[in-house]
C-alpha cells in the first residue's frame, strides 16, 4: 500500500513543527532494560497533575507519589508518611477549642526526579495548591477543613483541623514539587491558575515526581511511556521493571483482542468478557471488587416522584419486584455478586448483616395493595386516579444499564407498574441528573476507600441527588464523620448501613467488579478496587523472563 | 409500456430474486405478531446469551428474549425508516440538484452553498440537541434522517444536469416551447436516473443505519422495541463473546440494502428511455 | 474559470463566518456542559467545585458574549485551551491531523483504485456474474458496520494469523516503516470499504449511461477502437458525478474515520472529536468543525473545478 502523497507531505510538516515543543524540556527518554510492561489501558487521559485530572489517574501513579494510597484491602497506607498519624499513636490531638492537630513525619531519603529533596515545604505548597478554588480540585471541599500547614523541621508536617474529619487519612495522595513550579527568579511561586495550565507538568516533560517510574514519552492519541528511576528513594533493588507502556485502546473489543494476541501484559476488560480469556494460557483473569455498587435509585425531587414514591412501602414493593440475583447471574454472567449496601464488603466497614430485599413477586403486589395502590382494568394500578406509571433516565451508550432498566421495567409490569424510558446522550444526562429532575436512574459511583456515605444521603448532601431525607439518620452520618478511630466510626457507619436498608432509600444492584487481565509473568501485581487504582506498588511489581 | 418495463425488468434474474425476497422479509416482518414464536420483550433470565438452537431459530439476547421473533418485530421499523427516509432524502436532492444544475447563475450559487453549510453542519451535535427537543416518532425520525441526507445526491444530480442540459434533445424541447418544469421532469431528470437511483438505494442502507445511531442517541426508538439498527448496536459490547447477536442483525441489514440495490439497477435499466434492447 | 474560482474562494468568508456562528450556537444549545467530563469518572465531585469550573470556563456567560469573545481570538489564529488538557486547541488538532490524513489518504487511494476497477468490470459486462460479483463484494463494505468488519478483521488476521498487529500506530520502541505499514493495512482496509461500494456505484451507473449515449455511439461508428472509446470518451464523462461523491468522501474528515479510529486505537481527529462532544470540550469542538467546515468547503469548490475539467460543456459563468 503506498502512502498519499499530501498526507506524508503533511505528516512531515507538521511533525517538523511539533519536534521543538515534545522534545523541549524533556528528561531525556533513557532506554531502559529488556524488562518492559505493556499496558491496554482503557482511555487516554488529560493531563498527569492528579489533583486536576478529571480522569482516574494510575498512570500518574508510577511517577507522582503521595502521603498515602490504598492498598488491596481497601486501606489506607502510608507511602512518603512514615505512618499515618492516629490517636492511638499519639499523633492525633484534640485541642480545647475543638481544633485537631494532626502530625505527618515524612520519609527522610526521598528526592524528587530531579535529585532535589523532598520536604515539608512540598506538602504544604500541595496544601495552598489544593484548597485554592481555582485549582478546582475534585474534593477540594475535603481540604478546606485544614487550616494551617506548619513544617516544625524539613521531615514533618502538622495540619491543623478547625474539627474532627474522619476521612483525614485518605488526602494527599500525590504531592507537587515546590521548586518546578517556581516563576524564573527563583523564588515566587506561580499562581494557581499558572500551575493549573502549566504544561511541561501536565503533559510530562517537566513532570518531577517521587515515585519509582520518570517521565520518558507522552505519544497523543497514542502511549505514555515511562522508565525505571535508578534513584527510587526504596533502594537500588527497586523498581524491578525497566520500562511500562501504557497503549490507550479505549474500544472495549479492540482492548479484549489486543489481550488475546498475547501484546499486553495487563488489561482491564468488561465483566461479560471473562470466559473468553479464562483459559488464556499466559495470563490469569483477577475479578477486583470495584468501590462501586451498581444500584437503581428513586427520587422524590419532581411531583410525580413525590406521589409514587414517598411511601417506604411501595419503594419495598418496587424493589422486591426486581431480579438481582438473574441480573447478577445470568445478566453480568455470574461475574459480580448481589450488593446489599454501598460499602464494598471488601472494606472493613462493610456491615455483612444487612439484606435487603429479596425477588418476591407476591410480596411486592400484597406491599402495593397496602398501601392503596389497586390494579386498574389496564394492568397498570391506580390510586386517587393516578396511574402508578413514570419515566426512567437511561444513559445513552450505557448498554448493561439500559438492559438493567429492562429487567426492573419486565419485573414492575408484572407487578401493575409502568415503566417508561427516556434515553439521553451522557453529557445531557448528567446534568439532568445532577438536577434532581428525575424519577428513576440507573447508576453507579467511584467511591475512594474512606467510606463515608455522607455526601450521598445526609438530607443536605452534596450528592443526593434523589432528595430522601432523614434527620435521625443525618445525626449518626455527622457523628461517623468526626470519628477518628475505626472503633468509633465503624459501629456508626453499621447502623447507617441498615438504616438505609430499611428505609429503601435505593436498591444496590450488584458490586461492580473490574476483571483485569494479567500475563502470567508478572507477579507482585495486587490488584485494588479504589479510585486510586492497581498500580498503587508497582515499585514491587516484577516480570519474570521465563514466560515470554 | 407498462408491459415493457416488466419485461425488461423481469430480464434480471438477481432484480427478480431480490424483489422476491424483499417481499418476503416485508410481509413475514408485518406480520410479525402473527408469526413471532414469543412476544417481542418477552425477557426470561433463565435461558439469556443462548446460540442459536431448535426452539431459539436465532438464539436468545442479554436478557434472553428471542432474536428470530426480534428480528421480525425490527425489521418493520428498519424498513419502514429505510424506505421513508430514503425517498424523503432523494426527493430534496433531486429537487435542489436539479433546479440548481439547470438554472445556474445566482440561484446555483445559493443553492448549492447552502449545500455547502448543510454539510458542513456536524450531524453529532445536532442530533444530541434534537434529542433533548424532540420525541422519539417515526415521522420526525423519518424526517431528521431525511434531512441529514439529501446532500450528496443533490451534488451529484447538479453535475449531471450541468452536462445533460446541454444536449440536443434538451435544446430541441426548449425549442419547441415547453415549460422548465416540463423540461426538468421529462427530460432532464428520466436521463439522470442512474445516479438518483443510485443514491436512493444507497440511502436505503445509510437510513437504517443512522437509524440505529438516533436510537444510540436516544432519539430513535426506545427498548424494549427492537429495530435492526439497535439490535447491532446494542451487540457491539458482545461481538467478540455472542457473535450471533450482530450475525443477524447484520445480515438481514446487508441482504435488504442488497437486494434494494439490484432491484434499483433494474429499475433504472427499466425505466431508461434510451436503453438499449440489450 | 480565474474569476470564477476567486470569486468562490471569497464567498468562502462570509460563509466560514456564518457556519461558525451556526456551529457555536449548536454546540453550546446542546444539553449538558463541561462539567460533564469532571463527572464522568463517577468519582464525587463538590458541586461548589462544578460551578467554580463554569465560571472560570466563562460558560456561565451568555452565548453571543461567548462566540465574540471566541471569534475576536480566532481571527488572531488563536483557538484557545482545550478544557480538559488545558492545551493550545491549534497543538491539540495539529498533532492529530497527520494520523488522520495518512488514513484517509491510504483509504482513500486504496479505495479509488477499487472502484474505477470495479466500475469498469461491472459497466463493460452488466449483469454478467463479474458485476454481481463485484457489487455484491462492494455492498458487503457499505452495509456491515465499520465495527463488525474492523473486528473481524483483527480477529482473524491479527488474533488468530497473527499476520497484523491488533491496534495502534506503531509498535513502541521500533520505528521502521514496515512496521509503521503493517499497523496501517487493516485501518485503511476498513475504511476504504465504507467508500468503494457508493462510488464504484456511481461510476457503474454514469459510464453504463456514458457507454449507451449518442456521442459513444458516434465514436464507435467512426471506427475507433473499443479501448479509445471506453477510456477517452465514456470514462471521462462518467466520472463527472463521480468526482462530486468523491469530493464529499474525502471532505468528511472529521466524521469519516471515528469508528476506525476507534476500533484501531489509531491517534486522529475522529477520536478527539467524540470525546470532545461527550465532554463538551467546545474550544477543542470548534477548532474541529471550523476545520471540517473548511474542508468541506475547499472540496466542493475542487470538485466543481474538476467538473469544468473533465467535461468541457459545463460553462461556469
Amino acid at each position: 500500500m503506498t502512502r498519499s502523497g499530501r498526507g506524508f507531505a503533511l505528516t512531515l510538516i507538521v511533525a517538523a513543527s511539533l519536534a521543538g515543543c515534545s522534545t523541549s524540556g524533556a528528561s531525556s527518554p533513557q532506554g531502559g532494560g529488556g524488562r518492559i510492561l505493556r499496558v491496554a489501558y482503557d482511555r487516554e487521559i488529560d493531563v498527569l497533575n492528579v489533583f486536576t485530572s478529571q480522569n482516574l489517574v494510575d498512570i500518574s501513579f508510577s511517577m507522582v507519589e503521595g502521603l498515602v494510597t490504598t492498598n488491596e484491602r481497601n486501606e489506607y497506607i502510608p507511602v512518603l508518611a512514615k505512618e499515618i498519624p492516629t490517636e492511638a499513636n499519639g499523633r492525633v490531638v484534640r485541642g480545647k477549642d475543638g481544633s485537631v492537630r494532626m502530625t505527618w513525619p515524612l520519609q527522610e531519603n526521598v528526592r524528587w526526579h530531579d535529585g532535589l529533596t523532598f520536604t515539608s515545604a512540598d506538602v504544604c505548597f500541595t496544601w495552598r495548591f489544593v484548597t485554592d478554588p481555582k485549582s478546582m480540585t475534585y474534593n477540594r471541599e475535603q481540604y478546606i477543613g485544614i487550616k494551617s500547614c506548619e513544617m516544625p523541621d524539613a521531615h514533618t508536617v502538622v495540619f491543623v483541623w478547625d474539627g474532627a474529619y474522619a476521612y483525614y487519612a485518605g488526602l494527599f495522595e500525590g504531592i507537587l514539587p515546590r521548586h518546578v513550579f517556581l516563576k524564573a527568579d527563583g523564588k515566587t511561586e506561580m499562581t494557581v491558575d499558572e500551575i493549573v495550565n502549566y504544561e511541561p507538568y501536565n503533559r510530562g516533560p517537566g513532570l518531577v515526581g517521587t515515585g519509582p517510574f520518570r517521565f520518558a514519552e507522552w505519544k497523543t492519541g497514542e502511549y505514555i511511556r515511562v522508565v525505571r528511576n535508578p534513584e527510587y528513594w526504596r533502594g537500588k533493588d527497586f523498581p524491578k521493571i525497566d520500562e511500562i507502556v501504557w497503549a490507550f485502546i479505549p474500544d472495549n473489543n479492540t482492548r479484549l483482542l489486543a489481550l488475546k494476541s498475547g501484546r499486553y501484559d495487563w488489561g482491564r476488560i468488561q465483566p461479560t468478557q471473562v470466559s473468553v480469556v479464562r483459559n488464556l494460557p499466559a495470563s490469569e483473569v483477577h475479578l477486583i471488587d470495584a468501590n462501586s455498587v451498581m444500584h437503581f435509585d428513586l427520587a422524590i425531587r419532581t411531583e410525580t416522584g413525590r406521589a409514587l414514591f414517598d411511601d417506604v412501602r411501595v419503594r419495598r414493593a418496587i424493589f422486591h419486584a426486581i431480579d438481582r440475583e438473574g441480573m447478577a447471574k445470568k445478566l453480568m454472567e455470574g461475574a459480580v455478586k448481589v450488593a446489599e449496601g454501598p460499602i464494598n464488603p471488601n472494606s472493613p466497614y462493610h456491615n455483612a448483616k444487612v439484606t435487603t430485599y429479596p425477588y418476591d413477586l407476591a410480596r411486592s403486589r400484597r406491599l402495593l395493595d397496602e398501601a392503596g395502590w389497586t390494579m386498574g382494568e389496564d394492568g397498570v394500578r391506580r390510586k386517587n386516579g393516578r396511574r402508578f406509571s413514570f419515566v426512567m433516565l437511561n444513559r445513552a451508550g450505557s448498554t448493561d444499564r439500559i438492559l438493567l432498566a429492562q429487567v426492573i421495567q419486565a419485573g414492575l409490569k408484572a407487578v401493575g407498574v409502568e415503566v417508561n424510558f427516556e434515553t439521553l446522550e451522557s453529557a445531557a444526562w448528567t446534568q439532568r441528573w445532577r438536577s434532581g429532575k428525575w424519577e428513576a436512574i440507573v447508576s453507579a459511583w467511584f467511591l475512594p476507600a474512606d467510606p463515608g456515605i455522607t455526601g450521598l444521603y445526609a438530607c443536605k448532601g452534596a450528592n443526593n441527588m434523589a432528595g430522601f431525607c432523614d434527620p435521625a439518620l443525618d445525626e449518626i452520618l455527622e457523628r461517623s464523620d468526626q470519628a477518628l478511630s475505626f472503633e468509633t466510626r465503624m459501629p456508626l457507619l453499621h447502623e447507617a448501613q441498615a438504616k438505609l436498608a430499611e428505609q429503601a432509600r435505593m436498591l444496590p444492584l450488584y458490586q461492580n467488579v473490574m476483571p483485569e487481565v494479567v500475563t502470567k509473568r508478572v507477579s507482585g501485581y495486587r490488584g485494588s478496587g479504589t479510585n486510586f487504582g492497581s498500580f498503587w506498588n508497582l515499585w514491587q511489581w516484577r516480570l519474570d523472563e521465563g514466560w515470554k | 409500456m407498462r408491459e415493457l418495463f416488466w419485461r425488461r425488468f423481469a430480464r434480471r434474474r438477481a432484480a427478480v430474486l431480490s424483489l422476491a425476497f424483499f417481499v418476503v422479509i416485508g410481509a413475514a416482518c408485518a406480520l410479525a405478531p402473527v408469526l413471532a414464536p414469543f412476544p417481542f420483550d418477552g425477557i426470561d433470565l433463565d435461558s439469556v446469551k443462548q446460540p442459536p438452537s431448535l426452539s431459539h431459530w436465532m438464539g436468545t439476547d442479554d436478557l434472553g428474549r428471542d432474536v428470530f421473533t426480534r428480528m421480525l418485530f425490527g425489521g418493520r421499523v428498519s424498513i419502514l425508516i429505510g424506505l421513508l427516509a430514503a425517498v424523503v432524502g432523494t426527493f430534496l436532492g433531486t429537487a435542489i440538484g436539479a433546479a440548481a444544475g439547470y438554472h445556474g447563475g445566482v440561484i446555483d450559487n445559493v443553492l448549492m452553498r447552502i449545500t455547502d453549510v448543510a454539510y458542513a453542519i456536524p450531524t453529532l451535535p445536532l442530533l444530541i440537541i434534537l434529542s433533548a427537543y424532540s420525541r422519539a416518532a417515526l415521522v420526525s425520525m423519518v424526517l431528521i434522517i431525511g434531512l441529514l441526507s439529501w446532500m450528496t445526491t443533490a451534488r451529484v444530480v447538479r453535475s449531471q444536469v450541468l452536462s445533460i442540459k446541454e444536449m440536443d434533445y434538451v435544446e430541441a424541447a426548449r425549442g419547441m416551447g415547453a415549460t422548465d418544469l416540463r423540461i426538468l421532469v421529462r427530460h432532464i431528470v428520466p436521463n439522470a436516473l442512474g445516479p438518483i437511483l443510485v443514491g436512493a438505494t444507497l440511502g436505503v442502507g445509510n437510513a437504517i443505519m443512522i437509524e440505529s445511531s438516533l436510537s444510540f442517541l436516544g432519539l430513535g426508538v426506545q427498548p424494549p422495541t427492537p429495530t435492526w439498527g439497535n439490535m447491532l448496536m446494542d451487540s457491539q459490547a458482545t461481538m467478540v463473546t455472542k457473535p450471533w447477536l450482530t450475525l443477524f442483525p447484520g445480515l438481514a441489514i446487508l441482504f435488504v440494502v442488497l437486494a434494494v440495490n439490484f432491484i434499483g439497477d433494474a429499475l433504472r435499466d427499466a425505466l431508461d428511455p434510451s436503453a438499449s434492447s440489450r | 474559470m480565474g474569476p470564477y474560482i476567486a470569486r468562490r474562494l471569497l464567498q468562502m468568508v462570509p460563509l466560514l463566518a456564518g457556519i461558525s456562528i451556526v456551529v457555536f450556537t449548536l454546540i453550546q444549545m446542546a444539553p449538558g456542559g463541561p462539567e460533564a467530563a469532571l463527572l464522568s469518572t463517577g468519582r464525587f465531585v463538590d458541586p461548589s467545585v462544578v460551578e467554580a469550573y463554569r465560571v472560570k470556563l466563562g460558560v456561565d456567560q451568555p452565548v453571543p458574549m461567548q462566540y465574540l469573545r471566541w471569534a475576536a481570538a480566532a481571527l488572531t489564529g488563536d483557538l484557545g485551551l482545550s478544557y480538559s488538557t488545558t492545551r493550545p486547541v491549534v497543538h491539540m488538532i495539529g498533532e492529530r491531523l497527520p494520523a488522520t490524513l495518512e488514513l484517509m489518504g491510504s483509504a482513500f487511494l486504496l479505495a479509488a483504485v477499487l472502484a474505477f476497477l470495479i466500475g469498469i468490470a461491472s459497466a463493460l459486462r452488466p449483469h454478467s456474474w463479474i458485476d454481481l460479483l463485484a457489487n455484491g463484494s462492494a455492498f458487503v463494505g457499505i452495509a456491515m458496520p465499520v465495527f463488525w468488519l474492523g473486528l473481524l478483521l483483527q480477529l482473524v488476521f491479527a488474533v488468530e494469523l497473527g499476520w497484523a498487529p491488533v491496534s495502534g500506530t506503531h509498535t513502541v520502541g521500533t520505528s521502521s516503516l514496515g512496521d509503521h505499514l503493517a499497523h496501517l493495512v487493516l485501518p485503511a482496509i476498513v475504511l476504504a470499504s465504507r467508500y468503494v461500494a457508493s462510488w464504484s456505484r456511481y461510476f457503474r451507473a454514469s459510464l453504463i449511461s456514458a457507454l449507451q449515449s449518442d456521442y459513444v455511439r458516434t465514436a464507435r461508428a467512426q471506427g475507433l477502437s473499443e479501448r479509445r472509446v471506453l477510456f477517452t470518451h465514456a470514462v471521462r464523462n462518467a466520472l463527472v458525478p463521480v468526482v462530486s461523491a468523491m469530493a464529499l468522501g474525502l471532505a468528511d474528515l472529521v466524521s469519516g474515520a471515528v469508528i476506525t479510529e476507534t476500533v484501531f486505537a489509531w491517534p486522529g481527529i475522529g477520536r478527539l472529536f467524540v470525546q470532545a462532544m461527550f465532554g463538551r470540550d467546545y474550544p477543542v469542538l470548534m477548532g474541529i468543525l471550523l476545520m471540517g467546515s473548511l474542508t468541506v468547503i475547499v472540496f466542493n469548490l475542487a470538485a466543481d473545478v474538476v467538473y469544468g475539467l473533465l467535461d468541457p460543456r459545463i460553462r461556469y459563468e
